[in-house]
């Protein structure tokens, strides 16, 4: 999986997101689960981060299947009749919807590990410049956020202790921490800007890369192979 | 439409700011989905606090003013988002494009020449409902019974209204005023109210 061109691995697992979006299948939801796990575990990408994505997977799908379950349309008027028994007015198709959607989720969240555990951020902007065309200036942009992370998550923690130093509630909805942190960023925006351009920075110049990635033929068919499962419950 | 690199990485480094920040909400929201989750009310869990998505692109937007700003911004944050690694990976780049297109619509349409509080609440208005209707696919909202779906889309769009409508309108000027914001179009459309 890690061979896989980034470009070519984005647009893949897009489509097939995109595509299960639309199935009602609950077979073919769970084949996309499978394959997914399959290729983590023989990438070695198996490990507890799976489970951080994991944990707040299973309470969106959990939400959304009892939603579907307990206050699903279909399922009103049997609901009245039933009294108290709620597991007795869900129809036996609102429990397909109900659990091919929560799989969907968990579909979702399987495509979504299946590229970010297994590709390099570097290498991914890199390839979006050389192989989707992405503007230099947007995608040097982003990997300077992307850089500034850790020390924008520092600075946010000392903006919150500095004014509970000063006796100020901060409750989470609380736009002041946001204001002060808004402040540095528009600082550090024109100091990147000005470092970047003052390095020689320049959008419009012939540029080279340490990173050379290209496509080859086992992206597409990797690729085809992922869209064709996502796709298959039209068909089968 | 030319872009500066300055404000290239202000639309970058805003959304990050926006992402570190709001994570508290994000846990927030999971809590209480938590909690109404086996009455199978937990689908409204994030429904609350779901503005604060919207919140970067239209503080963005309402900074520096540009025509297609609002997509831009929003598929910035969602390319940030999938590089650190979110749960639901590179479709939402289709989110982060549609609810770029929410947030733009209002301006689209007074042709980028009004920026004010009732555009930036149409705007938060746009959002809100684009995004509930991709969501609606996602989850299949034609299964779920039409008062649920119905108070999905309330709740969504009153916290949109509340978060960006008012909420980045609100920092947006803050932050002019304190005069931060000197090179972008926000300052120099205002120059008279801010003295100058």
């Amino acid at each position: 999986m890690r061979q896989i061109n980034p470009s070519v691995k984005v647009i893949t697992i897009l489509l097939s997101a995109l595509i299960i979006s639309f199935s009602p299948s609950v077979f073919w939801n769970a084949a996309i689960i499978a394959i997914c796990f399959v290729s983590l575990l023989v990438s070695g990408c198996i490990s507890r981060k799976v489970l951080n994505v994991l944990l707040p997977a299973t309470l969106a799908s959990l939400s959304i299947f009892m939603a579907l379950l307990l206050r699903g349309g279909s399922g009103e008027e049997a609901f009245e009749s039933s009294g108290n028994f709620l597991v007795v007015s869900s129809s036996a198709s609102n429990l397909n919807d109900a659990l091919a959607v929560a799989l969907r989720i968990y579909a979702y969240a399987f495509l979504g590990m299946l590229f970010s555990f297994t590709t390099d951020s570097q290498a991914f902007v890199y390839s979006l410049m050389q192989q989707c065309h992405l503007d230099a200036k947007f995608a040097y942009g982003v990997l300077a956020a992307w850089n500034l992370l850790p020390m924008i998550r520092r600075e946010y923690s000392q903006i919150k202790l500095a004014l509970a130093v000063r006796g100020l509630k901060i409750r989470p909805w609380s736009m002041k921490p946001l204001f002060t942190a808004l402040v540095n960023a528009m600082h550090w925006a024109e100091n990147v800007a000005m470092a970047m351009e003052s390095k020689g920075f320049d959008e419009n110049a012939e540029r080279t890369y340490y990173l050379n990635l290209s496509v080859r033929y086992y992206d597409f068919l990797w690729a085809i192979f992922m869209i064709a499962v996502s796709m298959a419950w039209i068909w089968l | 439409m030319k872009w500066k690199l300055k404000e290239i990485l202000f639309m970058a480094i805003c959304a990050a700011v926006f992402g570190v920040a709001y994570l508290g909400m994000v846990y927030l929201g999971a809590a209480i989905t938590g909690l109404l989750t086996p009455s199978g009310w937990g689908i409204l869990g994030y429904e609350p606090i779901y503005g604060v998505w919207f919140m970067a692109a239209s503080f963005i937007t309402y900074v520096i003013r540009k025509p297609g700003i609002g997509i831009i911004a929003e598929m910035l944050a969602a390319l940030l988002e999938v590089l650190m690694g979110n749960m639901f990976g590179p479709i939402i780049f289709i989110s982060g494009f549609i609810q770029g297109l929410g947030c733009e619509a209002a301006f689209f349409f007074t042709k980028y020449r009004k920026y004010d509080q009732t555009t930036m609440i149409l705007s938060a208005v746009g959002a809100s409902v684009l995004s509930f209707i991709w969501t609606g696919i996602r989850q299949s909202y034609w299964n779920m019974s039409i008062g649920v779906v119905l108070l999905i889309l309330v709740i969504r769009t009153i916290s949109a209204i509340i978060f960006c409508g008012f909420g980045s309108r609100f920092l947006a000027e803050g932050l002019a005023k304190a005069g931060v914001l000197k090179g972008y179009a926000i300052a120099s459309d205002s120059e008279d109210s801010y003295g100058k």
